[in-house]
């Protein structure tokens, strides 16, 4: 029956096209809001992996949809507190430091971080925040060049490096499954709020979603190109042995009323709760992709069902079984389904391309796309039972009568 | 040898179709409508059958009635000696396709399909495979003159041809009965009686047919004319006594 259905629906062209892009536009929509929620998942993951073990302080705030907010952007402790921590017994002083946040961008899309996020460090203890990531272009620290100086030291993650291409006095590209990008080339001179700043090196992408969109500069640079000379956000605290953690945390609390320490363990429990919330929302955009896509062929196959009465009632009083009626309306669906789901598998491959740039390297996965194609074209089966129940209703009595 | 049993004459002489005491009611709001009343009759092998009366007489009721397609609310229909009217959709529906051919007033051709795939279709839905479907199909519509047109659309075919495609259709599955309704109704008389023709040679040829038409002239065409009236059916020979 496959056939007829073929050719049914080809008698209304215009019709099966706008039913066969819509429901490539609902697997389109299955596709990447399950590849986000994936890859906002695995990135939670790897921030976790990142700042395990270390502690971070930060001002008393209930900002944030879970309470810490993280990257700690409002955060603002004051400097002299920042110093009194550190100075604490157990801080690996040569891994922590008073780190400054801010915002340069905009997140590239909800939930992540900015595209490019301003990290302010004391110069010589990069690794506080940067920790043993590699750089795949210059260097990952920051050098020797003074934060005071004119044109001030800078170490991008990739997302910052392709925000800043359009305006560095250099670019350089460098090869990608989604095509060449565009970087702030390492030498070249990129403009953050009026400050020049010396590309150093560009950090490997394959870290998470901070370390791609940080603009790492000494601390006195963040402070002094944000007016805020004696406040910081953060400090970031690798303690000297693993088991100094909790008396530290401790010690900090009891003496800094308003500071809040975050561990790691707390981090994964944000992180973990974030998670939860924005899959809620995923879901809720998902299965309501789902439903329309069920919906459309539902109408759809519903209408068609009505036009052929007269076909399906002489079909019906020649003797066809109740089984070959209802395979043709099936057979229709199915072609309605599996041709919108060939539409919607490149159009999301298109779209999380475009939408997440560098970041979809390696984003795009085969089984995400099989069960999209495979949950929408079941349901799309699902969704034309009704029709297919009605057209088997059909009396041939009535159907011989329709003119 | 059980004696309820038909003896071998018995059995070649037992009629194909027959109808005993029907009776179809249609209740239209508060109404009751009695569209066949208490009708008998036998249709042997090899009779041409024609049913005339007046528009609202019964006679397209009684034949989807002896069709197989609607179910009598009173007495029954035996295919081949079977009680067949009060099965369920599914069987008689089988039924139709191994045993029953349709020829409609109004063609009721698939306009997607060409004239061989309309054909086709009556075997495809009794499981020919597909080589010997297309075989019998082109030698069908070679039958009913229209070998040179299998690859039309019914849009492409005149009245007269898409009827013929529409008998082919019904012949697909060497039906014990044909039944016709108004097969010539949408026809210019020159056709019409063309199509009778059709049926006359494919009477002849040994096929049951049973025809409802309100054209005397296309009637009289068959061997026994049978008249309807308010339901009721008159044999043609009570009738003219």
């Amino acid at each position: 029956m496959l056939d007829i259905a073929a050719r049914q629906l080809l008698t209304k062209k215009l019709r099966t096209v706008l039913t066969i892009a819509g429901f490539g536009v609902c697997v389109n929509l299955y596709i990447v809001v399950t590849t986000v929620m994936r890859f906002v998942s695995d990135d939670l993951d790897l921030q976790v992996k990142r700042f395990a073990g270390l502690l971070m302080v930060q001002s008393r705030s209930e900002a944030g949809m879970t309470g810490i907010e993280w990257p700690p952007i409002s955060s603002a402790m004051p400097r002299r507190s920042a110093e009194q921590v550190l100075r604490l017994d157990g801080v690996k002083r040569d891994a922590s430091s008073a780190v400054t946040f801010a915002a340069l961008a905009p997140p590239p899309f909800p939930t992540a971080p900015p595209e490019a996020l301003l990290i302010g460090i004391e110069q010589g203890n990069e690794a506080a925040f940067l920790g043993d990531a590699p750089a795949i272009l210059g260097s990952n620290r920051l050098g020797a060049r003074r934060g005071t100086d004119v044109v001030c030291p800078v170490v991008l993650g990739i997302l910052a490096a392709r925000h800043f291409a359009p305006t560095a006095s250099e670019i350089v590209e460098v090869p990608s499954p989604v095509g060449p990008i565009p970087l702030a080339a390492v030498g070249s001179t990129i403009v953050v709020r009026e400050h020049k700043f010396e590309v150093q090196g560009i950090v490997e992408p394959e870290t998470n979603q901070l370390l791609r969109s940080c603009v790492v500069v000494p601390q006195a640079a963040a402070q002094a190109m944000l007016g805020r000379a004696e406040t910081v956000s953060a400090v970031l605290i690798t303690p000297e042995r693993t088991s100094d953690i909790e008396s530290l945390q401790e010690k900090i609390e009891r003496d800094f009323e308003d500071l809040m320490v975050i561990n790691d363990k707390a981090l994964a429990e944000n992180a973990g709760l974030l998670l939860q919330r924005v899959t809620q929302l995923f879901n809720v955009v998902r299965w309501t992709a789902v439903a329309v896509a069920a919906l459309l062929i539902t109408i759809v196959m519903f209408v068609s069902v009505l036009e052929r009465t007269k076909e399906i009632g002489t079909l019906r009083a020649i003797g066809a079984p109740a089984r070959a009626v209802f395979s043709m309306v099936l057979a229709e669906s199915l072609v309605i389904a599996t041709l919108g789901a060939l539409m919607g598998v490149p159009l999301s491959r298109n779209v999380i391309r475009q939408a997440l740039g560098p970041d979809a390297v390696g984003i795009r996965s085969g089984r995400i796309e099989l069960m999209a194609v495979g949950l929408l074209t079941s349901f799309g089966l699902v969704a034309a039972l009704l029709p297919a129940a009605r057209a088997v209703r059909v009396d041939p009595i009535v159907a011989l009568r329709y003119e | 040898m059980d004696a309820s049993e038909p003896t071998g004459d018995e059995a070649e002489n037992a009629p194909l179709l027959s109808v005993r005491n029907l009776g179809r009611v249609f209740t239209l709001g508060d109404q009751k409508v009695e569209a066949v009343r208490d009708v008998n009759l036998d249709v042997h092998a090899g009779d041409f059958v024609a049913v005339v009366g007046p528009s609202g007489s019964g006679k397209s009721t009684l034949l989807h009635l002896l069709g197989l397609i609607d179910s009598p609310t009173e007495g029954q229909v035996l295919l081949r000696g079977e009680a067949s009217s009060h099965l369920g959709r599914e069987r008689r529906a089988r039924l139709r396709l191994r045993w029953l051919g349709f020829v409609f007033q109004t063609f009721n051709l698939l306009q997607l399909l060409t004239a061989r795939e309309n054909v086709e279709i009556a075997l495809r839905l009794a499981g020919v495979p597909k080589k010997e479907r297309r075989e019998r199909a082109e030698s069908l519509l070679a039958a009913v003159g229209l070998g040179e047109r299998m690859r039309h659309r019914p849009v492409q075919l005149s009245g007269g041809e898409r009827q013929r495609v529409a008998i082919a259709r019904a012949l697909a599955n060497e039906p014990a009965v044909l039944l016709a309704d108004e097969p010539t109704g949408n026809l210019d008389s020159g056709t019409g009686l063309e199509i009778v023709s059709l049926l006359e040679q494919l009477n002849r040829a040994g096929q049951t047919i049973v025809m409802v038409t309100h054209n005397m002239e296309i009637a009289s065409r068959a061997t026994r004319l049978l008249h309807m009236r308010d339901g009721f059916l008159v044999e043609e020979d009570d009738e003219s006594s």
